[in-house]
């Protein structure tokens, strides 16, 4: 489903290169919950955004379901990220003047059909959040607009799920909370790819990625 | 959801950004359209005193003595009517002098009492220029007379008045002017050949310089090239004090308009721009969200240029309207002469709901570029 190679990417700072991914090459299967692991700044998310095409990277490539993402136009990418990938984020980047519908449904394409509005509100109800469609996400608790961001991610009905430190800002029950629902889009056949310090979703995970200075240290 | 619904609500939410834009947008209109009212009324306020102050332009017979024209204010040489028209046929091609006027001026004597006789032709035009005619028109049968001859004469408005062996009825009051026009009496050009037994000849063309130079910037050697490539010969002279008095006038309106309306536009560019920066910077996060769950560039900028559009079009309507109604409270004390020619301008009102979202938008461009352009990535990373 999801294939590295030899992926590099620097970055200039301060007038010197640093290198955040160092000749990845990775393989990831369908159906795999793989969580990658690493020190800060060992590239763990420049990893995820190169994954979700959202990082072009200085060398190497990156083929989501056969198709090299940065081969295609920013157009291509944009659509192949809308129809297949799930974006979740640490500090969940919710629209603060859209309701929680409104919220999931930007991830539907503009003047969304009814059955996106189907689908947004049975993701409010599977999450439940139901009550609060209406609310804004600045009226919700943390764990709230995680879940908020996690069925927004899950409108598409993607085929990966790449999140970035996602139980990071949530006391443990909520963290569990969330691992929960990517356990249960893993189940049901789903990709999830977590960068995570913690350790909530080992016992669900089917793969452990290590990385170090940019590098593959353990897989 | 929809992009226009996306974008109320962050104009909603972000009210102070959006309303500040609207002030900058809406005074920009108010400018506009307060300005275009003001500068018409001024155009038609120096005009009218441009006017007033009557021909400054002189073309006479080539033999003229000066010195005799200055002393009894007319030549006592002749040319020929034609070169009116000669010179008129002209007028389509030039810039430099409009509004003939063809004169027969010669002194003339009735029951004693001396006065100057003065025949005017039709006013020639130059076409499309949409200018009405200047001076007065003389209808058949008829003569405007000064004030010291009424008085001699004992006429008044309505009278009969008999030049010669023709009759015409007076049709003006008459009004002490101070000038050599109170011992005048204004007639037809034909009737003045006609009484001086002087068919088909005047002593004069009036007209107006239009060139508007002031005096040492030496318009009359101009005038005299371009006249006299026409009318070989003939002498040109100029009354500078009417012709300064006009294009000093002119030029100070037209260097008020010419600094005004883009001093407005330039400041309220900026204006909205910084503002539409700042908006780019706000949104950094969400521009970036937007961007990993598919959104492309073009729908992004959408949300920007229709956020410029919408608040381009409601500052139009309600601008122009401020604008006009200032215009209208303030016009008529600027410009007592012509205040009663002073109107809203509904058209121009409308071209505004047009050209403000446009210039809104443009504005926006290169914030919105800004905002297309930015590395997601970077902005998804600065949790």
């Amino acid at each position: 489903m999801i294939h590295c190679s030899e992926l590099t990417k620097t970055f200039r700072r301060n007038g010197s290169e640093v290198v955040s991914l160092d000749r990845v090459s990775l393989e990831i299967g369908a159906g795999e919950f793989v969580v990658v692991r690493g020190p800060s700044g060992s590239g763990k998310t420049t990893l995820l955004l190169a994954i979700g095409g959202m990082q072009q990277p200085s060398a190497g490539t990156v083929t989501l379901d056969g198709e090299n993402l940065y081969a295609m136009s920013s157009a291509g990418r944009a659509r192949a990220r809308a129809e297949k990938v799930g974006f979740v984020f640490q500090m969940f980047h919710l629209v603060p003047y859209l309701s929680l519908l409104e919220n999931i449904l930007l991830a539907a394409p503009a003047w969304p059909s009814a059955e996106a509005r189907t689908r947004a509100n049975e993701l409010l109800e599977q999450f439940g959040l139901a009550k609060r469609a209406t609310h804004r996400p600045d009226e919700l608790s943390a764990g709230e607009r995680q879940r908020l961001a996690v069925a927004r991610a899950m409108l598409n009905r993607p085929g990966v799920l790449l999140a970035d430190e996602p139980t990071g800002n949530l006391d443990p029950e909520n963290a569990a909370s969330v691992i929960g629902h990517f356990t249960e889009f893993h189940k049901a056949g789903g990709t999830v790819v977590l960068v995570t310090h913690g350790t909530a979703a080992d016992s669900v995970a089917s793969r452990v990625i290590r990385l170090e200075q940019g590098r593959l240290a353990g897989d | 959801m929809s992009p226009w619904s996306q974008i109320i609500r962050e104009i909603a939410f972000r009210k102070w950004n959006a309303l500040l834009m609207f002030i900058g947008l809406a005074a920009v209109a108010a400018a506009i359209s307060m300005g275009k009212l003001i500068a018409e009324a001024d155009e038609r306020e120096t005009r009218r005193v441009t006017r007033d102050m009557g021909f400054n332009l002189r073309i006479i017979p080539a033999e003229t003595d000066l010195g005799q024209f200055y002393r009894d204010g007319y030549s006592r040489r002749m040319m020929d009517a034609s070169m009116l028209d000669r010179l008129a046929t002209s007028l389509t091609n030039n810039v430099e002098f409009n509004h003939l006027v063809g004169t027969l001026r010669h002194e003339y004597t009735i029951n004693g009492e001396t006065m100057m006789l003065v025949g005017l032709s039709e006013t020639y035009v130059a076409p499309g220029q949409g200018k009405k005619p200047m001076g007065f028109k003389i209808k058949p049968g008829t003569v405007h007379v000064g004030s010291e001859i009424a008085r001699a004469l004992k006429k008044k408005k309505g009278d009969k008045f008999h030049v010669g062996t023709a009759t015409y009825e007076i049709v003006n009051d008459a009004i002490e002017t101070g000038t050599q026009d109170d011992i005048t009496v204004f007639m037809r050009l034909e009737d003045a050949q006609a009484t001086m037994q002087l068919a088909g000849k005047i002593n004069e063309i009036e007209a107006i310089d239009c060139l508007c130079l002031t005096a040492d910037q030496d318009p009359l050697s101009i005038l005299r090239k371009t006249i006299g490539e026409i009318l070989p010969g003939v002498q040109v002279v100029q009354k500078r004090v009417q012709a300064d008095a006009r294009a000093k006038q002119r030029q100070t309106r037209e260097r008020v308009n010419q600094f005004v309306l883009p001093t407005v536009l330039l400041i309220g560019a900026l204006w909205v721009a910084v503002l539409f920066v700042i908006n780019v910077r706000d949104r950094r996060q969400e521009i970036g969200v937007l961007r990993a769950i598919g959104k492309r560039g073009g729908q992004i900028a959408g949300l920007f240029l229709g956020k410029a559009i919408l608040i381009g079009l409601a500052a139009s309507v309600a601008g122009a309207l401020l604008g006009t109604w200032l215009g209208l409270q303030f016009g008529p004390e600027l410009f007592p002469v012509t205040k009663n020619a002073i109107k809203p301008n509904w058209n121009l009102v409308s071209q505004l709901a047009v050209a403000m979202p446009v210039f809104a938008a443009l504005v926006a461009f290169f914030p919105t570029t800004l905002a297309v352009s930015q590395d997601p990535a970077a902005t998804l990373r600065e949790d």
